[in-house]
């Protein structure tokens, strides 16, 4: 699931230089978030709508077991078959196993964040399957051979310009083809319309499964959805294991906070709720919907984060408010993650699923603000785990050195009053001798960073602890 | 063990095994993962009495943020970590003053400042000589050994008397309200002593607002001020209608809104110098915003944004200063 070799202070170095990309982040996240607040304004009381909501995911990740065991029964009884995937390797395995069995060789997608995760497209095609994407963001970013940068909108990090070069180049778009955002989607759709009537298999996400009644949620805006579930023969839902809700209520409470955390709507356009696959022909007789329904359950980690004290973030719907809240990511976008998941919540669950070695310096990219979660529809608290994370890390000898060896230094003073009271006086003097005018311009050493883009206070010579003696001893004095 | 039984029947025995001994992990652990209520055909399962508690609190909350700051956007309601305070039964007569490493040694006015300000309220100031720093650093840097070393020496310190404690700091108050419990949790001496701590240690605005019932304390500053809520005060303290009000109550002054009041200056602590580009990156964003306020004075309650966004105002060279909410509340018509 890494999405690139370069180091996080590489990545986001790149993409602070790109000033579209910023200026286009702070745009979009801005709107988004506006929306955000007055859809929730809309929902009389959404704050307990908010905690019952995590309630039920907190609840129902309690009883994973159970739930999943029920969700298992329930796919089966209406028809579906069920894959257990421990890891990535092993739901690719299932997948070209299933497309060779049946000679599948044209699969349309739509949007799947853990088909990212286990990178199914490429294995698929090497098979010689060919695999189109049909949510517009994703589209754009298969064509153009690149990663989406948000869980919610792939394409958060391009212009409307961009994409029209990319349509130019890769599809031989003609001026008029893109004239607009309106040209741009009627063009992907006349290609995705064929794609759709040609595909012999349909790969899907799941927003929700439902363990009362064996049932898939499927969230969008764009109708591929319900083609991607409904034309082709076969139809395989994948989903992580932690994605569970009890009963089809809960489910209604999981989506009068999604839609409104992702993207302001009240609800999603298309909200699907997929039970089986078709029924019939002979019996009920249904018209439509695939012969076959095939849900994997990804664990690929999970099950060891369950349990731990990162488990809170299995509680994660996906959203995406968190990225947009996130000043962070606001400056350097998702790419700059490294991962497929970026933003706060990337940065708890990428470390939590691929080990904290790998990917040790995102916990550390945050202010530990909270706006993540203040925005959270399950109030994740990822700043709390975010500070576990810099605790293994640290543990694991992965801190910074000079990192590790101020705090240590820093410790053995602070512990001793006398020595913090010289020690403080010999930095203060510092400062005074490299300042100009009561501001230091350039700190030495790895404090330098500091000096970048702000000056340093000068230190004064006299402490508040030793103004506030002298006061004291004077005052005793009179 | 009937329930990995059941479930291993049905495919990968490595998930299965993991979930059925985990699980019991989780729920001992997860202090709110009790059954859900029965629905009984509310959408919510909420008992009544539930619904009723939730909705006025939230109601109260949001009807406050709404009336007292409106350059501020609504904050969410408490989090999971917050925990009950004891309420002080009479007005409390003295008060310790943890004035934090930063004022101790950077900005000493600020330290006097709120000895001004709490004194001019008729309370008895101690300042514990032997104070060095909450430990902040280290724990933010994931170094937990070394933020228990300053966590203990400073919990010992301020267990010396057992008046309330004044931290004109919300991301210090924050560390010694609510992290010192994660931090300390194990410690068999020091797990109930930070608690107790923690029970009397407020923030200075919120102790003035909150505790000593005071919103004007007759300060006097000549100028056009803008407030910039500091995110572990915000979001850890709820720290709002506290500054804002006893903004709002100094003579001479206007207080104009501050867009994006709530978004963080990217100091960070540590963060500040070790992804000096980002950090750099979401200071610019805070300065533009400062800039276009049309204040003269940013008023905060943490010296360390202070620090952050006054060296960033310098290095601009722009004349706009950023002070510690305590500094302008010292100030009386009296003085300049």
């Amino acid at each position: 699931m890494t999405t690139s070799p370069a180091s996080f202070y590489r990545r986001s170095e790149d993409a602070l230089a790109n000033g579209t990309l910023r200026s286009t982040l702070q745009r979009i996240t801005g709107r988004i978030l506006n929306s955000r607040s007055a859809a929730l304004d809309r929902l009389p009381e959404s704050d307990e709508w908010r905690t019952h909501a995590r309630r039920i995911r907190a609840h129902t990740l309690s009883r994973l077991d159970e739930y999943l065991d029920q969700f298992v029964s329930s796919v089966e009884a209406a028809g579906g078959h069920v894959h257990f995937a421990a890891t990535a390797d092993d739901a690719v395995r299932y997948v070209r196993e299933l497309a060779s069995s049946r000679g599948l060789r044209r699969a349309v997608k739509s949007k799947s964040m853990i088909s990212e995760e286990i990178e199914l497209n490429g294995h698929l095609e090497a098979d010689g399957v060919r695999v189109v994407e049909t949510d517009l963001g994703e589209y754009v970013v298969q064509i153009n051979h690149d990663h989406p940068s948000h869980i919610v909108m792939p394409i958060i990090h391009m212009t409307k310009g961009q994409v029209a070069d990319v349509f130019r180049e890769k599809l031989g778009a003609t001026d008029a083809d893109v004239a607009d955002v309106g040209a741009m989607t009627q063009l992907a759709r006349r290609i995705l319309r064929q794609e759709f009537i040609e595909a012999d298999l349909g790969i899907s996400g799941v927003n929700f499964g439902v363990a009362e009644t064996g049932s898939i949620c499927i969230c969008t805006n764009e109708g591929n959805g319900r083609l991607v579930t409904t034309m082709p023969k076969v139809h395989i839902a994948m989903m992580g294991i932690e994605r569970l809700v009890p009963t089809v209520d809960d489910l209604g409470v999981m989506l009068q906070v999604l839609g409104r955390s992702a993207t302001g709507q009240n609800l999603t356009v298309y909200s699907n709720v997929i039970t089986g696959p078709r029924r019939g022909p002979d019996a009920t007789g249904e018209a439509d919907g695939p012969e076959e329904l095939h849900v994997v359950l990804l664990d690929n980690g999970r099950s060891r984060i369950l349990g731990s004290e990162l488990a809170e973030i299995l509680y994660c719907i996906r959203c995406g408010a968190c990225l947009n809240a996130c000043p962070v990511y606001q400056q350097i976008g998702g790419h700059a993650y490294g991962s497929v998941y970026g933003g706060p919540v990337g940065s708890v669950l990428t470390p939590g699923l691929e080990g904290i070695e790998q990917f040790h310096e995102l916990p550390h990219a945050s202010t530990l603000c909270g706006a993540c979660r203040e925005v959270c529809p399950v109030r994740i608290d990822i700043p709390r785990m975010l500070l576990k994370l810099r605790a293994d890390a640290h543990d694991a000898g992965k801190s910074l050195w000079w990192v590790s060896f101020g705090l240590k230094a820093f410790r053995a003073v602070a512990t001793r009053p006398t020595l913090f009271r010289v020690a403080g006086n010999l930095a203060a003097r510092a400062t005074r001798l490299i300042a100009r005018e009561g501001w230091v311009r350039r700190l030495p050493f790895h404090m330098a960073g500091w000096t970048q883009s702000r000056d340093f206070p000068v230190m004064p010579a006299e402490s508040f602890q030793a103004r506030w003696k002298r006061r004291q001893e004077s005052r005793r004095d009179t | 063990m009937a329930r990995a039984a059941t479930v291993t029947s049905r495919g990968s025995a490595l998930i299965q095994l993991c979930i059925a001994t985990r699980m019991d992990i989780l729920r001992f652990e997860h202090g709110e993962t009790a059954r859900l209520q029965p629905s009984a055909g509310d959408p919510i399962h909420l008992t009544h009495h539930e619904r009723r508690h939730i909705t006025t609190s939230a109601r109260d909350k949001k009807g406050r943020l709404a009336a007292r700051s409106d350059n501020v956007r609504a904050t969410s309601t408490p989090m999971s970590t917050e925990k009950p305070r004891t309420p002080l039964v009479a007005r409390p007569t003295r008060v310790q003053v943890l004035v934090t490493c930063l004022v101790d040694r950077i900005f000493p006015d600020t330290g006097m400042a709120v000895v001004d300000v709490l004194e001019r309220l008729g309370l008895t100031v101690e300042c514990p000589p032997a104070q060095t720093c909450c430990g902040q650093p280290a724990f933010n840097a994931g170094a937990l050994d070394d933020a228990r070393a300053m966590a203990r020496h400073t919990v010992d310190l301020l267990s010396q008397s057992d008046a309330p404690i004044v931290i004109p700091s919300g991301s210090c108050g924050d560390m010694v309200i609510h992290q010192y419990d994660a931090l300390l949790r194990d410690d068999a001496i020091y797990a109930e002593k930070a608690r107790a701590v923690a029970a009397r240690t407020y923030e200075f605005s919120e102790f003035l607002v909150d505790v000593l019932g005071v919103t004007d304390v007759q300060a006097s500053h000549p100028g056009t001020l803008t407030y910039h809520a500091s995110c572990h005060g915000l979001r850890g303290l709820h720290l709002l209608h506290q500054p804002t009000t006893l903004l709002a109550h100094v003579h001479n002054s206007t207080v104009c809104p501050l867009a994006e009041a709530d978004v963080c200056c990217g100091f960070g602590g540590l963060f500040a110098v070790k992804m000096p580009d980002i950090s750099s990156a979401m200071l610019d964003r805070k300065l533009d915003s400062i800039v276009a306020s049309g204040a003269d004075t940013v008023v905060v309650t943490d010296v360390s944004c202070a620090m952050h966004m006054a060296g960033g105002l310098h290095r601009r060279g722009s004349a706009i200063r950023v002070r510690h909410l305590a500094e302008v509340l010292a100030e009386t018509s009296g003085r300049s």
